[in-house]
């Protein structure tokens, strides 16, 4: 089992080498990366969906190479990284939600991996991570009591 | 994983095992890994592992290839639905 002592040197070091690899191939489109934030700003381009609520003002979102990603960072929140069907946000409707990692070759970090079974247990959390990562059709006042935030304050955030 | 089906429980356990096979070996293991584990291992402990685990996959060959092909909108299309 790994402790704290034998983390810091790994990521330091693989964080390194991902942005050094990355740096090697440019995008065709010299303008990719900007339009690409633009682009997901305008689309809100994530909903935050959580079970479990306990209100806590912490907020953290982060870009993880090319995938854009927000989350809160809190313990008794549930998190899964989401986006919506369309292009442009409502407040009310349907939304994809899921966790796109392992389709990516990675796995849901913050915690992704650690809350989840904590709150519905591990054979239901494989399930959600590994079955229903392609997507979820989640409605506003459905079981999974779904808290939004609007595109606006994803956009400060982000 | 346990799921209950209805139709023939072969052809969606062939399904899944498909699906399964999309991931890189890696990713799954290190998720089955993590997930299993949760219960049992104090919560510091296991997002410091889930943190160093999350950190080689992302530094990994196939981790960088799939990451570009999600921006090149090549595996964002939803092939199905669950309701919640």
């Amino acid at each position: 089992m790994h402790d704290q002592s034998l983390i810091q040197p790994d990521c330091v070091f693989n964080l390194l080498r991902a942005r050094r690899a990355s740096k090697n191939v440019p995008h065709p489109d010299p303008n990719h990366g900007r339009l690409h934030e633009q682009e997901s700003l305008a689309a809100g381009v994530a909903v935050i969906v959580a079970v479990r609520c306990q209100i806590s003002p912490t907020f953290q979102a982060f870009r993880t190479g090319s995938l854009v990603r927000a989350r809160l960072c809190v313990s008794d929140w549930l998190i899964v990284n989401c986006r919506p069907p369309r292009k442009g946000i409502a407040e009310d409707g349907d939304y994809l939600i899921g966790f796109p990692e392992a389709e990516l070759g990675l796995l849901p970090g913050a915690g992704g991996t650690q809350r989840l079974p904590r709150a519905i247990g591990a054979s239901a959390a494989l399930m959600h991570i590994l079955m229903a990562s392609r997507s979820i059709r989640a409605r506003p006042k459905g079981r999974a009591s779904c808290i939004k935030l609007s595109a606006a304050r994803l956009s400060i955030a982000l | 994983m346990h799921k209950t089906v209805s139709g023939k429980a072969l052809d969606r356990a062939i399904e899944i095992a498909k699906r399964f096979c999309s991931f890189t070996p890696e990713s799954l293991g290190y998720i089955k890994r993590l997930v299993r584990n949760a219960t049992d291992t104090p919560l510091a402990q296991g997002l410091a592992l889930e943190r160093n685990l999350f950190m080689r996959l992302c530094a990994s060959d196939q981790g960088l290839v799939r990451m570009r092909s999600y921006e090149e909108k090549k595996i964002t299309e939803p092939s199905r639905s669950i309701e919640v």
